[in-house]
């Protein structure tokens, strides 16, 4: 059994007193702002009572914990290398989200834990309407959960897989969108640096938020650019390039049916349809800046890179530098400059499937050299091709593909956990999960045994230093709730 | 609600020897009661704020410290077992009985696992029960509500008392001395500010409160 208590109890230690130094401090704001106006006794009183209900409010709120009991869950609609994402429903206020649930042991054994703490910073300090909305952040022993507003239709990948191509003037919208939603992160200062389709999900009107902020600060995942940077060391100058090219017979037929189907139709089918696609633990480089691999130092500019990657794939149907493995995508991105080519379609019924001049000079923009390439909004916004978009307004303009719902509970354009066929592209990830999972116990088990003799010989050491499993300190002061009263 | 089973100055019995004789009072000692945690915060931390109901905040503390204590005694129960812990104690001079007006309408004289599980399970109903801890936004507390909170903290102090008296080798063992310290530091803070337990039922504890209470004055 796991007896540890120390980082529960720092956690609440941590929490109580931080929860008291705020509320001095929205104490003190309020006898500033009343001291400022000038109020007759009247106001004055009424500003008094409404702060004290607040606090109290707040205050009932403390008490009645967030624990994972609270949340029923309804069905599975995510798998990752280190846990699961729910559809959960918060029993005592109704609410719906996203359960994400991770192991900590498990997340102490990938390397992940920075990853998942900015994620949740991120997530608590956001105000923006272009990311997935955080309501809770919890833990028990085993456990971190994340409560996360529940996006309905789906991520963007599945959108393109289904869909192939899309036209120009669907893309700008989408582009447009996810160019805010970095921005905004851009503006908390994080740079995200792994983005890519699967990042970005689509509400129930078809407008985009950016979830999944784990790589944004780049302390985590270090291995991984690290393993990509060696392989690319050893290989780039034996290895050459590649064009990706699209497989001809089979996918200009796609495209051109796909064009010819009517948005409805489009919608339903790729619905049900059956998806498949490989989820890999690895993750890719098919988006990734050069200089991330080149371990120069990197700015901003390696999202606006990204975004060029993503934008030539909503246009073509296939990303510039994409491969059959990671390597070889590495090494294309590598020599970019000979890789990247604007697709030309000479056949009539392909013809229409040829980007406009204004399109590819975008791309070209961004997918650039650091000293040319894009790095701002206000550049985008300057842009021939993006000329007459309403900027102010991206979110009130109808979108292209809408989810069809038949409920807030409708997890249709997610997959079926239950049905094997859609269970198949996780394979990668379930048998990484099982061997990280023989990991644990095996860790698990060296920590007790080291515990017990820790336990015989270290009567001294300072206690709060002395735990069964020190990471687990990490996870203090996780724990956050949504205030509704503060968020818009 | 009353509550039998504080016999004190009761004259020892043939209890189980106190093998822990010389451990009982080690809590006292210095070197472990200066591992407590931020003493200084704790003064201020139990201290209503400034236009705070009253009720709001003996109702987060009373959860917050039954949490500790679940938290705290969870951790051994592999020590505090009916063989080794026949009788819920605080020490050799004070035992305590079970009553609760519903399965035992007389004090009876059971275990400590038995006592405590019987004590949190009546705790915890009464948390979970809106009419006295009212949880959603608008309902509001009983009239009667700071005794129902007595009641509770009279009852949780015989836990803390159970695991100074017999557990604290074990605690030692585990590293939590200096979690338990400042649980209850905290504890008995909270319980002067309010004044929720009367004197007479600290006894079993008095000379570890007096000399934690002169630290943290410091």
């Amino acid at each position: 059994m796991d007896t540890n208590i120390t980082e529960d109890f720092l956690d609440h230690y941590i929490d109580l007193f931080s929860y008291l130094k705020k509320r001095q401090e929205r104490l003190q704001t309020l006898k500033r702002d009343l001291l400022r106006q000038k109020l007759s006794l009247k106001e004055y009183e009424q500003a008094w009572m409404e702060f004290q209900t607040q606090e109290s409010v707040r205050l009932r709120q403390r008490r009645t914990r967030t624990q994972v009991i609270q949340f029923q869950i309804l069905t599975q609609v995510g798998q990752g290398g280190f846990g699961e994402v729910f559809l959960a429903r918060k029993i005592d206020t109704n609410e719906l989200c996203a359960l994400k649930r991770m192991s900590k042991r498990h997340l102490h054994l990938q390397d992940e834990v920075q990853h998942i703490l900015t994620e949740r910073d991120i997530l608590t300090s956001t105000r923006s309407e272009w990311h997935v909305r955080l309501l809770y952040s919890f833990q028990d022993h085993q456990y971190v959960y994340l409560a996360m507003e529940f996006v309905q239709g789906g991520d963007l990948r599945t959108m393109l897989t289904a869909r192939g191509v899309l036209r120009e003037e669907d893309a700008k919208l989408y582009f447009a969108e996810m160019a805010m939603a970095i921005d905004a992160l851009h503006q908390q200062g994080y740079i995200h640096r792994d983005l890519k389709p699967e990042n970005f999900l689509i509400d129930c009107k078809g407008h985009l938020k950016l979830t999944d902020f784990g790589l944004s600060k780049g302390q985590l995942a270090e291995s991984r650019i690290e393993a990509m940077k060696a392989e690319l060391r050893k290989v780039k100058d034996s290895v050459e390039p590649m064009m990706p090219t699209l497989r001809r017979g089979a996918s200009s037929m796609m495209l051109h049916d796909l064009h010819l189907q009517q948005q409805q139709q489009q919608q339903q089918e790729f619905k049900n349809e059956g998806i498949r696609r490989a989820y890999s633990i690895v993750g890719s480089a098919d988006y990734m800046a050069p200089e991330i691999l080149a371990s120069k130092g990197y700015d901003f500019g390696v999202d606006y890179w990204s975004l060029g990657c993503i934008l030539f794939e909503f246009l073509c149907g296939y990303s510039p530098f994409q491969a059959e493995d990671t390597r070889q995508t590495c090494v294309n991105v590598w020599h970019w400059r000979k890789v990247l080519q604007r697709p030309v379609y000479d056949t009539k019924e392909n013809l229409e499937f040829n980007l406009s001049d204004e399109a590819w000079d975008l791309i070209t923009c961004l997918i650039a050299n650091r000293e040319n390439r894009y790095t701002t909004v206000e550049q985008l916004k300057q842009h021939p091709w993006l000329e007459g978009l309403d900027w102010d307004n991206l979110r009130s303009m109808p979108a292209s593909f809408v989810p069809v719902l038949a409920t807030p509970m409708d997890t249709s354009y997610f997959d079926d956990f239950s049905n094997p066929d859609d269970m198949v592209g996780y394979k990668d990830v379930l048998l990484h999960q099982a061997q990280v999972q023989e990991a644990e116990q095996a860790d698990a088990a060296a920590t007790t045994i080291l515990a017990t003799a820790m336990r015989a010989t270290s009567r001294h050491l300072p206690v709060i230093l002395q735990t069964q499993d020190p990471w687990k300190r990490a996870f203090v002061g996780f724990t956050f709730r949504h205030h509704c009263n503060e968020s818009r | 609600m009353s509550f039998l089973g504080l016999s004190s100055n009761k004259p020892k019995t043939s209890k189980k020897p106190l093998h822990a004789s010389t451990l009982q009072k080690q809590y006292l000692q210095k070197e472990y009661a200066e591992q407590t945690l931020g003493s200084g915060n704790l003064r201020l931390a139990v201290h209503l704020p400034e236009g705070e109901d009253l009720n709001e905040w003996l109702a987060v503390n009373t959860v917050d410290f039954f949490n500790q204590i679940n938290m705290l005694y969870g951790t051994i129960t592999e020590f505090c077992t009916p063989l080794d812990c026949p009788v819920m104690s605080a020490g050799s001079k004070y035992e305590y009985h079970w009553k609760d007006d519903v399965h035992f309408k007389k004090p009876a004289r059971v275990s400590a696992p038995v006592y405590v599980d019987h004590l949190m399970s009546w705790v915890q109903s009464q948390l979970d029960n809106e009419a006295i801890f009212p949880s959603k936004l608008g309902n509001e507390f009983p009239t009667d509500f700071k005794t129902v909170v007595k009641d509770i903290f009279r009852r949780l102090f015989r836990v803390y008392a159970h695991i100074y008296a017999t557990h604290f080798a074990a605690i030692v063992s585990l590293g939590e001395e200096a979690h338990l310290n400042t649980s209850f530091k905290h504890f008995i803070l909270f319980v002067k500010e309010f004044n929720l337990i009367d004197p007479k039922e600290l006894a079993p504890l008095a000379d570890l409160i007096e000399s934690l209470l002169a630290q943290a004055k410091n």
